[in-house]
């Protein structure tokens, strides 16, 4: 296996590994605040409902959690066989968010054990959710040291190079680089999203299933109301990336916004199909483009015609920045119309072709998760450190990764496969009306 | 205000958010009066 063949397979099992991985974190950030919510709402309440929420998701939780390290170590590995060269630079300068999202990790984990354990151990139920704290601050800081590496990747800072030697090295400096608020906010409140997203499709299926307990409907209210902020916000975050990306990293913008020449009064171009250098039926917003960059209608936003042609990232992630948009946009338009309905007692909300759009809505916000991190690695190339190393240069030279691809594809299947099964079981085994009913008998009365 | 939208705000708005969740989270009356209007 010659070196270009090495970069290729390197890239399809770091992609591979990423776009697996990905799923099970999103999940195992946001999660856990959907259960310190159910909980804390179970509580104040005094509503056994939302606190079975609770305990049925964190079962759930505890799956994807286990799946999430295996993954998780998985990219660990990879990063060191794969890409040696960039790790040599990164283990000096930006190894320290990696210790830490170990540490967070830990956390995470050390609580959600205790937390597990005590489920009717406390009189007092404020004190068990105390214990859900480390587990979403753990979970959530997780996300956040781990995309301050690649922040870094995008925007490297806190250190020189002096002779081909590393001086001046800052690991503040480098975690806190330019590209770190964008990337760190638009990461955590997509996961919010997501997970609001995908546990309201479990209830609207639920629902749809002939299922019509209060249980469901109060989860289905529940999500979709948490999930309708957090798409809201990943809106409001993703247009400050924009503005980002115009100042620190114009070519990714220009690449994602089919944006060739330099102008003013910059028009915005969504969808449409590229044909020989050419854009086809899009449809273009005026200055569009000038105000998602500069805030002003006017401003100048530089085009790919500033950039050397082997240094213009992929034109095709202007697809995925359209799928990522298009499926967030619709999210809110989807979960607003269904809060304004349940206010204003719409019967549409109730339709189960609505119900099935919601159903639609989880693996609809997973794919726009998975868009959202293509775009962003995919349009930093040809860079694996921006400006400073090529992905050809920290990619390495073994001839093994072809048969490092299939073992690690082979592993995914396994554990997709066998997280799903174990999930179905696990929920039907134990159905919501039936364990309503133990718990009934348990607290010896009609709480429920 | 560049700066403020490319370096600050990302944080207001995500903890913002997680404010606002814990806020509307309790606010269930609709799901009652949908109850309601089920058994009418």
């Amino acid at each position: 296996m010659g070196n270009e063949e090495a970069v290729f397979y390197s890239r399809v099992l770091t992609e591979l590994t990423l776009s697996f991985h990905i799923i099970y974190a999103t999940i195992g950030v946001g999660v856990p605040l959907m259960i310190m919510i159910a909980q804390w709402v179970g509580i104040k309440k005094n509503d056994e409902h939302y606190i079975l929420l609770a305990r049925r998701w964190a079962r759930g939780f505890i799956i994807t959690v286990a799946v999430g390290v295996v993954t998780g170590t998985a990219i660990g590995l990879q990063l060191s066989l794969l890409w040696p060269n960039f790790m040599e630079l990164a283990g000096n300068v930006i190894a320290l968010p990696l210790f830490l999202e170990t540490f967070a990790f830990f956390f995470e984990a050390i609580f959600l054990g205790i937390y597990l354990y005590t489920w009717d151990r406390f009189e007092n139920q404020k004190k068990h959710l105390l214990l859900l704290i480390p587990v979403a601050v753990g979970a959530s800081f997780s996300a956040v040291f781990i995309t301050m590496v690649n922040a870094f990747m995008n925007a490297p800072r806190g250190f020189d190079i002096s002779n081909g030697e590393l001086i001046n090295i800052n690991p503040l400096l480098a975690m806190f680089n330019p590209a770190m608020p964008t990337k760190v906010a638009h990461v955590v409140v997509t996961a919010y999203m997501t997970a609001a997203f995908v546990l309201a499709a479990i209830a609207a299926f639920r629902l749809l299933k002939g299922s019509n307990h209060v249980y469901h409907k109060k989860a289905l209210y529940l999500t979709m109301k948490i999930g309708l902020v957090f798409a809201i916000a990943a809106a409001i975050v993703g247009d400050f990336s924009g503005k980002y990306l115009a100042e620190y990293q114009p070519e990714k913008l220009a690449a994602a916004e089919w944006h060739f020449e330099t102008e003013e009064n910059a028009p915005l171009i969504m969808y449409g199909v590229l044909d020989d250098g050419e854009v086809k039926y899009a449809i273009k917003i005026p200055f569009g483009l000038s105000f998602l960059a500069h805030s002003s209608f006017t401003a100048e936003v530089v085009g790919l015609d500033q950039f050397p042609e082997d240094e213009v990232p992929p034109l095709y992630i202007h697809y995925l920045f359209d799928l990522m948009v298009t499926i967030g946009v619709g999210m809110i338009a989807l979960a607003g119309i269904y809060w304004i309905g349940m206010k204003r007692r719409w019967k549409i909300i109730h339709a189960k072709w609505f119900r099935w759009l919601i159903v639609l809505g989880g693996p609809l916000s997973i794919i726009a998760i998975e868009a959202g991190w293509w775009l962003a690695e995919v349009g930093r190339q040809p860079w694996v450190l921006r400006g400073l190393m090529r992905t050809e240069d920290a990619a390495t030279t073994s001839g093994q990764v072809d048969l490092m691809l299939i073992l690690f594809a082979l592993l995914y299947l396994i554990l997709g496969v066998g997280s799903v099964v174990i999930l179905t079981r696990m929920f039907r085994k134990n159905p919501v009306e039936q364990e309503i009913e133990d718990r009934e008998t348990e607290k010896g009365g009609d709480v429920l | 205000m560049t700066h403020f939208l490319m370096f600050y705000a990302p944080f207001i708005v995500l903890f913002g958010g997680i404010a606002a969740a814990f806020i509307i989270a309790p606010m269930d009356g609709a799901v009652y009066k949908q109850m309601e209007n089920e058994k009418k």
